[in-house]
């Protein structure tokens, strides 16, 4: 049996998601003070040089979760360094981590291709998630998109970011209760309706396919995406090519953004 | 027991088929139809044959027809008003006019001032506003109406003729029975279709708008979707508002009516229209999880019929006065010009 990996629990900061994460996964991480293979990252303001810390310290991965938008440049700085230094960093993201994502998403980015509009949601409880959340659905809706830029038609209390292209984009993100991404992906031929929710419990996403031969839905998967993605990291360092958000797909999403 | 009021019909076509004459058939103890008019003469015969003790006349006999009390207006949009108006001088009791009951501010003024002179009660055929789960969702969710940050109108529905075919044995058009070619129009400008979304499909969402948007709000961006749909983006005062529509598509119908509040969240979603679904679903969540959903087997179709006769009863004062229903066409209107400018400015 492989040795748990040690993960380096912060005194404050560590949500009630990971502690649930950990102790559902037992024999592959065991928390501890200090000195762990993985060290956690809170992914408000300053991340950047919390996460470049962890991977100084000698860390094997650094795990940033939910951040909110940095530098480019700072994180570019970043990527570079845990290259450099063989370390990952992988970013924890309430939406694209989600296992129901990951069960449909090449389904839909094959169908996006024909699609006429895209349209989604996201709901955060908390005004100061808003920019966090926009960056996390970045990462759902960017793939579907392909090489576009955006532009933010509104900000405020609810925001807006449109595209100008052949299909109608549309994203918002706004504050309200069950927090949670929407997405509709719709062509005359086929509709995809997607709803995940926010990563706080294992509350399975639902995604649904519809065409003329009816709707063909997702199976549940009753596991929240900090699991599912901490797991993908657990088996990226154990040498397995398990697929994981990291800086690169960060990178892309950050620009997306900052072009709006 | 009072006699079922007199309904006369001037158009005999799709609407009146498959939404009105059933809806009208459960209600038969109040509401009889008496009279059909149509240009078509083998429309109006063939909708009066089913409607016992129906008879088919010209427009101006079912006006001087005492046993007519309700007419409806269901002939082509741009004969409503005069139709109406003519309905309201005629004396009649009660007006139900297919949306859009205008289509221009003018003619929806010179609706309200008949029916200032007159106090014939007109309801419209935008359904939605009348559904009993909107109804009661938004009656107890008063505040969310000023809270909202973003509102949103979602309608994506499948080709008319997969419900209408479930609700009536309409058979298709005579254009395309005939085999005959069919006279080519230049195909519309996307503003224009923007235009007939606005005034069609939206006339269902404007209502619910009007409750969060309470001054004509700017657009801030008109889309046209190909094949048929739009997307518009209104704001006011940092409140957003997105319409969205994509029809026909080959999937299962979704018509979602959506407000996002800090406290609260609003979701209805819609059953098609032509057939008797019941109402929509419409569900209040609000903080810590709670939650509270409506539902009726009365559609709002049947609740608007109902209304009409409670109204010309005299049991109840018209939910929806002439002025509030302009106000919404008005409010149409200024999202359709918003969207022409929009597009214009793009070319």
């Amino acid at each position: 049996m492989t040795a748990a990996l040690l993960v380096q629990v912060p005194a404050t900061g560590f949500t009630a998601v990971h502690t649930a994460t950990l102790a559902s996964l037992p024999d592959t991480f065991r928390p501890v003070a200090n000195g762990g293979a993985i060290v956690t990252v809170d992914g408000r303001s300053g991340w950047t040089e919390r996460a470049a810390l962890g991977v100084r310290a000698g860390a094997r991965a650094v795990i940033v979760d939910r951040p909110e938008p940095d530098d480019i440049g700072r994180v570019v700085a970043l990527r570079d360094l845990a290259k450099d230094r063989g370390v990952l960093v992988a970013v924890e993201s309430p939406y694209a981590g989600s296992p129901t994502w990951s069960s449909c998403q090449s389904a839909v980015i094959q169908d996006a291709s024909s699609s006429c509009l895209i349209d989604s949601v996201a709901v955060v409880a908390d005004a100061e998630d808003m920019d966090r959340a926009l960056l996390a659905q970045m990462a759902v809706v960017r793939p579907l998109l392909g090489t576009t830029t955006l532009r933010r038609l509104m900000a405020g209390a609810a925001t807006l970011v449109t595209r100008d292209g052949d299909a109608v984009v549309s994203i918002s993100v706004t504050v309200s209760v069950q927090p949670r991404l929407t997405l509709d992906v719709v062509s005359a031929r086929v509709r995809w309706r997607i709803e995940l929710p926010n990563d706080e419990t294992a509350q399975p996403g639902r995604a649904s396919r519809e065409d003329v031969a009816g709707r063909r839905a997702e199976r549940p998967i009753f596991c929240s995406s900090s699991r599912w993605q901490w797991r993908a990291v657990a088996a990226r360092l154990a040498g397995r090519d398990e697929p994981v958000y990291d800086l690169d797909s960060l990178l892309l999403d950050l620009r997306l953004l900052s072009s709006a | 027991m009072n006699r079922p009021l007199g309904v006369g019909f001037v158009g005999a076509g799709l609407v009146t088929q498959a939404v009105h004459l059933p809806t009208l058939a459960v209600l038969r103890d109040r509401l009889r139809t008496v009279a059909v008019a149509d240009i078509d003469e083998a429309a109006a015969t063939a909708v009066a044959a089913r409607c016992p003790g129906a008879r088919t006349c010209t427009v101006d006999e079912l006006l001087q027809d005492p046993t007519v009390d309700v007419v409806v207006v269901s002939s082509p949009d741009h004969l409503h008003a005069s139709q109406v108006i003519a309905a309201i001088e005629a004396g009649k009791r009660g007006v139900l006019c297919e949306k859009p009951f205008a289509t221009t501010a003018n003619e929806a003024r010179s609706i309200v001032d008949a029916t200032a002179v007159h106090g014939v009660p007109i309801v419209v055929g935008a359904m939605h506003v009348y559904d009993p789960a909107w109804v009661a969702a938004s009656t107890e969710w008063e505040q969310l109406t000023h809270e909202a940050t973003l509102v949103r109108s979602t309608i994506y529905l499948p080709p008319n003729e997969e419900f209408t075919a479930l609700a009536t044995e309409q058979p298709p058009a005579v254009e395309a029975r005939s085999g005959q070619p069919v006279a080519v129009a230049p195909p519309p400008t996307p503003a224009r279709m923007i235009r007939m979304g606005v005034l069609g499909l939206a006339t269902h969402t404007v209502p619910h708008l009007r409750r969060f948007f309470h001054r004509p709000p700017r657009v801030a961006s008109a889309r046209y979707v190909a094949p048929w749909g739009y997307h518009l983006v209104i704001e006011e005062d940092g409140k957003i508002g997105e319409l969205l529509a994509l029809v026909p598509g080959e999937w299962a119908p979704a018509w979602r009516f959506e407000a996002y509040a800090p406290s609260a969240m609003l979701e209805i979603s819609y059953p098609p229209s032509f057939v008797l679904a019941g109402s929509a679903t419409a569900t209040v969540s609000i903080t810590g999880g709670e939650s509270r959903s409506w539902r009726s087997t009365v559609n709002g179709y049947q609740r608007e019929w109902q209304h009409l006769a409670d109204v010309i009863e005299g049991k109840v004062p018209l939910a929806h006065p002439v002025q509030e229903v302009a106000d919404d066409l008005t409010f149409a209107l200024g999202l359709a010009d918003g969207a022409d400018q929009l597009l214009e400015s793009h070319l």
